[in-house]
């Protein structure tokens, strides 16, 4: 195993994110954090616990934010599909990919998230969506982004006692992580190569590439400054990029909608009688929003 | 945590509460604003119950079945008509898997069982539809069991293990698209093994489901499901992948994140 390969590929987001290496703080150290390497057994409490960074609510905003940024991104990659050279199985993807980032979004309104913005800009501004390796990179960026932030609101959901917070951040995060996946399967099918200044590597095989996902951010409130000095949060004329729900109910997306399942948060409980699985797929299947 | 508890067997395992009452018995949309309680309410009902170590040997478990599984298609990549992107992936599974085996053995967890059976026994192995439906069950068992030590690890208030939680099931979830997507282009119908018998999108989950109650279910869940039950020709021991193999070691070499890791400042 490399064990330098997550240091460098810590430094290679955090300059994508920045064009620096470490000036602004963020990101400026990683850790390797097996407990059996520390000579601590797993079950030996947690040494790294400490206070949240974050409230709840600032962790919700950062996400709502997020989401609003995700869609934003997606449904435009949508509407320039043609331009892109995305097609068939690809694209759906990448429909259900905007579709998802939207079911994330309303449930985090629907509870009190609020976005800091609904405007937006890219690191390669219009060019984002005529390039496909530049539309790429840059899902690969957005979306290792969300992991890590994700995962930061995984633990810093139970500092603040809330586990139940911390499933739904679990349960977001997986499906940011798909995307991140099936982006770099896109990638592979149209030969592209990754520019390695946004997406963290230049190749996208393996398309798995992560034996765990990092948390490359410090803490959710963190990944802020670092979404901003990559360049997504300075809208300018020819670079801005504004907010619009995706309808469900249109032709886009309509019948890639009726095939997403799970539209909102599902844990599976011993009191209730309903036999599920494959059923409970099929009574959740069409669920609307 | 409890360490009274280390259930290195399947028996002992299965003869805990959670899996006693049964798995997959119900299933709850658990958002919070449609039982109009607001997402910031703490959940009252949070309670874990696994012990941490019953937990760390579940996890061990599934992830050495895993391997197993993983590892046997690797093998018959040709006889399942796998191409070369698709053996990169499942290559990249097996390393993942045998990464989070490692990972929790050598953190004291230890496995109920290193012989498995597969329900389609061993024709699985050579026949494509029958393997992917099995990948995908498997796969959205990992991911649920993943999710509830999450929920059960907060309520134990340990952050860390939930994380470690988190990484790794981040990884099953990618497994889980990765199969679909070789089904879409093979064609292929799954079989009633899958959760779902579609195979478009890839990525068809709004949130990522938790279907078993607890990390304890998941072992019923695998023994009805007839992973757990070795016999004759179904049976399939666990043997650790050579990362230094022919097989492994390209794939291995552009392995990123083989540790979990944490931004510290």
């Amino acid at each position: 195993m490399d064990d330098t390969l997550p240091h460098n590929a810590a430094e290679a987001l955090e300059r994508s994110l920045t064009g620096h290496a470490s000036r602004r703080g963020f990101l400026m150290g990683v850790a390797a954090i097996g407990a059996a390497a520390a000579g601590a057994g797993l079950l030996k409490g947690s040494a790294f616990a400490q206070s949240a960074a974050d409230s709840a609510q600032t962790i919700l905003n950062v996400a709502t934010t997020a989401e609003t940024l995700a869609v934003t991104f997606y449904s435009n990659g949508v509407s320039n599909a043609a331009t892109l050279g995305i097609t068939g199985d690809d694209l759906n993807y990448l429909v259900a990919a905007a579709i998802e980032e939207q079911i994330h979004l309303n449930f985090l309104l629907s509870n009190g998230g609020q976005a800091a913005t609904t405007t937006f800009s890219f690191p390669k501004a219009a060019t984002t969506f005529s390039d496909l390796s530049a539309f790429l990179s840059t899902q690969q960026q957005l979306e290792g982004v969300f992991d890590s932030a994700y995962t930061a609101a995984t633990y810093e959901f139970i500092q603040l006692g809330q586990p139940a917070l911390a499933r739904v951040a679990t349960q977001i995060g997986m499906v940011e992580d798909q995307h991140r996946v099936l982006g770099r399967i896109v990638a592979q099918d149209n030969n592209i190569t990754l520019d390695s200044s946004l997406a963290m590597t230049s190749s996208p095989t393996p398309e798995n590439n992560w034996g765990f996902a990092p948390q490359l951010v410090t803490s959710v409130g963190a990944a802020v400054p670092l979404v901003q000095s990559a360049g997504y949060l300075s809208p300018a004329s020819g670079n801005s990029y504004s907010y619009q729900a995706i309808d469900f109910t249109s032709s886009t997306y309509a019948s890639v909608y009726s095939t997403i399942m799970y539209t909102t948060p599902f844990v599976a409980t011993p009191t209730l009688a309903t036999p599920v699985y494959r059923h409970h797929n099929k009574k959740h299947h069409n669920k609307k929003q | 945590m409890d360490e009274r508890s280390t259930g290195t067997d399947v028996n002992t395992l299965l003869a805990r509460p959670s899996s006693r009452r049964g798995f997959l018995k119900g299933v709850a949309a658990v958002s919070t604003a449609a039982a109009g309680l607001g997402v910031m309410v703490r959940n009252a009902d949070a309670q874990a119950a696994d012990t941490a170590q019953d937990i760390l040997n579940i996890a061990a478990t599934a992830e050495a079945l895993a391997v197993t599984f993983y590892s046997g298609g690797v093998t018959n990549a040709g006889a399942l008509g796998l191409n070369q992107d698709e053996q990169n992936y499942f290559i990249a599974a097996a390393i993942e898997e045998q990464l989070h085996y490692n990972f929790l053995t050598s953190n004291g967890a230890k496995p109920a069982a290193t012989t498995f059976s597969v329900p389609g026994g061993p024709g699985t192995f050579t026949d494509l539809a029958v393997w992917l439906s099995t990948q995908q069950q498997l796969e959205i068992a990992f991911v649920s069991a993943y999710l509830a030590a999450v929920n059960e690890f907060g309520a134990m208030n340990q952050p860390d293990l939930a994380r470690y939680a988190y990484m790794i099931g981040l990884i099953e979830a990618e497994h889980f698209s990765l199969g679909r997507t070789t089904a879409e282009g093979h064609n292929v119908t799954f079989t009633s093994t899958a959760p779902s018998s579609a195979t478009r999108p890839a990525d068809p989950w709004g949130f990522a489901p938790q279907l078993v109650p607890t990390v304890g279910d998941a072992v019923g869940f695998l023994q009805q499901n007839g992973y757990l039950s070795p016999s004759g020709s179904n049976s399939f021991s666990y043997s650790a992948i050579d990362f230094t193999s022919s097989t492994y070691a390209t794939i291995y070499g552009q392995m990123m994140y083989t540790t979990p890791t944490v931004a510290t400042s």
